[in-house]
């Protein structure tokens, strides 16, 4: 494997909230290689967001917190950088996009100005430069007439449109990598799919890695390279798509797995995982999985379960792994 | 598919424009949002039809016009063979017995202030029953039908998570023990794994009580597992409609083709026809003229821009509103071989 653009270590961020402190994401450990594209996916309380915006550095803190671990972006630990430095690493060498386009944009100022904006902060670069790189940028992203659509305010644009120019807004400084936080979700099927096919492409084009986060099985497998299953706060397994699709080892997995419809088998019952999510106040000890697990045994509810090898870059964190029998 | 000859729900041409005004003490008609025009589809009993379509395309209008909820501008309903919608507020009362609705949103469809018991038995004190043991018997019984303790009916909705509700939603859609029941897009809020249960709760009181299903949603996959027919919107109009087998494995309608094409499928070696459209869904105040898809279609013609293209029968219960049908080619947008099974 090639040296690691981003290596999370051990990462732990905890929220401080009226009833006592919660911890969202517990020891979370992952590598990103240059020009990889890395899927986190998970329900909702999983920490894949949290995962996110511990990364960038964008916790709302308080009430978030790093508690431990650390974030290695080129061998730099980005827990411990200046905040000047991180502010400079940031929307240059780190893009992000995130779920709501709606959002995400400034109302009053021209699609045009927020991209000269974001170039302009990290090169030194004209104003008419940098509107000459906004419509070039707006152009690979694939909005008609950037000339005159750069003038444009988001709510001149539909919600495919203002994710494209999030997108040409993060990629403007040619970043090594971009994290995408649901980043379709809030789109419909077809505009997504035009999306998937824009990210993969300028994928390509700037050689970059991506971390993507979503909840829907039908990205991962479409889109992503290797991918993390999160559950309750940690990993339960990662490793590379296929294989995952293929023989997953965790029975989480194989229960989120088998409980989505894919459209191409058909069975007359979907399997289904009993209860329901825990509540981050009261997580299991043990493996949080446990309760809703069918190959539960006394032993899983002490200890949490470690990260064991299940083929060449693929682990799952299940003690039982050596007894199962791969379906 | 139901042997019975007779379909339960009947609709023929129903069309809902709303009216968009504009003027401060004076409204004045400024144009009229087309989200429902000229829809027909039938629901056989004990049957399922899904009705998929992206953001703003009708499907749920459709759905509480079916219901009345809303007041048509035009069209028929008919539920075993009774008109709904020349029924007076007493007969439609009456007849609301047996059609009953779920909706998307677990938190903002159960009143905070009501326990579970008054939340589930309110349509049948709505429908002139009066509290009692006997009700609360039936509460409970509610509850077990739908998987949760019957000792639940003391306690209020917050207490509960989201696939838990919408288990409570669906026992107050059964009390009155209806024989048809809209689901507006009731599953979607719920994650994977809790959906997959109320999915399968949705199918065993089907098989129980013989229930119909008007299935709206806007995941295919679901769709395709809970349908036995489907129903496909754009822009206010069905364009395409089939058994569930013949829809997705060759769609014949050039934007069927497109959203199964698009949909993201959870298999990493699948390989099949990828066809993209290109633009935004037009808005439904000014829809496109003629062929309402012609603006994204790649097939698209003069003839598109300018005519309303009729709905062409391919084969029974498959029907295609497209002019180019004949000459689309066909292809299998999941990398489905057959439409067997």
């Amino acid at each position: 494997m090639a040296t690691p653009l981003l290596s999370v270590r051990n990462l732990r961020t905890v929220f401080g909230t009226m009833q006592g402190e919660v911890t969202a994401v517990d020891d979370v450990s992952f590598d990103v290689v240059p020009g990889e594209v890395l899927g986190i996916v998970g329900e909702s309380g999983s920490g894949k967001s949290v995962t996110a915006l511990s990364i960038m550095g964008l916790l709302p803190q308080p009430p978030g917190r790093v508690a431990g671990g650390e974030i290695l972006f080129e061998g730099r630990d980005l827990l411990k950088m200046p905040k000047r430095e991180l502010r400079e690493l940031r929307g240059a060498a780190i893009g992000m996009i995130f779920q709501e386009p709606m959002t995400s944009l400034n109302p009053v100022f021209t699609i045009g100005d927020q991209i000269s904006e974001t170039i302009r902060v990290h090169e030194r670069i004209g104003a008419q430069a940098a509107r000459g790189r906004a419509i070039e940028m707006l152009m690979k992203v694939g909005i008609p007439s950037p000339e005159r659509r750069v003038d444009d305010y988001p709510h001149q644009l539909s919600g495919g449109m203002r994710q494209r120019v999030m997108i040409a807004m993060a990629l403007s400084c040619s970043p090594k990598l971009l994290l995408a936080d649901e980043p379709t979700t809030a789109l419909d099927v077809t505009i997504q799919a035009q999306i998937l096919d824009l990210l993969r492409d300028l994928q390509q084009e700037f050689h970059m890695a991506i971390v993507i986060i979503t909840h829907n099985m039908g990205v991962i497998a479409e889109f992503a390279d290797r991918v993390a299953v999160m559950y309750a706060g940690r990993i339960a397994e990662q490793g590379p798509v296929e294989q995952i699709f293929d023989a997953p080892a965790h029975p989480y997995t194989i229960g989120l797995l088998s409980s989505t419809p894919d459209m191409i088998s058909e069975v007359p019952r979907l399997r289904t995982i009993p209860g329901t999510l825990p509540s981050l106040y009261e997580l299991p000890s043990g493996c949080r999985f446990a309760p809703r697990c069918s190959r539960r045994i006394d032993a899983c509810e002490t200890g949490r379960p470690a990260m064991r090898a299940v083929a060449a870059d693929h682990q799952a964190a299940c003690i039982r792994l050596d007894e199962q029998v791969r379906a | 598919m139901t042997a019975d000859a007779r379909p339960l729900l009947k609709v023929e041409r129903l069309t809902k424009h709303f009216p968009v005004t504009a003027g401060f003490l004076v409204h004045r008609e400024v144009g009229r949002v087309r989200a429902v025009d000229d829809v027909s589809f039938h629901i056989g009993r004990g049957e399922t039809l899904g009705l998929v379509g992206e953001s703003g395309c009708g499907k749920s209008t459709t759905g509480r016009l079916v219901l009345r909820l809303i007041e048509p501008t035009s069209g028929s309903v008919e539920i075993e063979g009774h008109d709904v919608l020349t029924m007076t507020p007493a007969e439609l009362r009456e007849m609301r017995k047996g059609m009953q609705i779920v909706f998307q949103d677990p938190y903002s469809s159960l009143n905070p202030r009501m326990t579970v018991e008054e939340i589930i038995l309110e349509p049948l004190y709505v429908q002139g029953e009066k509290p009692g043991p006997e009700m609360t018997r039936r509460a409970r019984k509610l509850l077990e039908t739908v998987g949760l303790s019957p000792n639940h009916i003391v306690r209020y909705p917050h207490e509960f998570s989201g696939g838990q509700r919408q288990r409570i939603g669906i026992a107050r859609a059964l009390a009155p023990q209806p024989r048809f029941i809209v689901c507006d897009e009731a599953v979607s809020a719920l994650d994977v794994s809790v959906q997959a249960q109320v999915v399968n709760l949705l199918q065993d009181l089907q098989e129980e009580f013989k229930l119909s299903y008007l299935f709206i949603a806007h995941d295919l996959g679901v769709v395709k597992h809970i349908s036995d027919r489907v129903a496909v919107m754009y822009l206010g109009k069905i364009v395409e409609q089939a058994d569930k087998h013949t829809l997705y494995a060759t769609p014949r309608h050039p934007y069927t083709q497109a959203l199964l094409s698009s949909i993201p499928v959870p298999n990493p070696k699948l390989r099949r026809p990828r066809v993209r459209l290109t633009g935004d869904v037009p808005s439904a105040l000014s829809p496109p003229t003629g062929c309402r898809f012609h603006t994204r279609c790649p097939h698209a013609t003069d003839i598109c821009k300018r005519d309303e293209p009729p709905v062409v029968t391919l084969a029974v219960g498959h029907t295609v509103a497209c002019h180019h049908v004949a000459t689309i080619p066909v292809i299998a947008p999941l990398g489905i071989q057959s439409a067997s099974g």
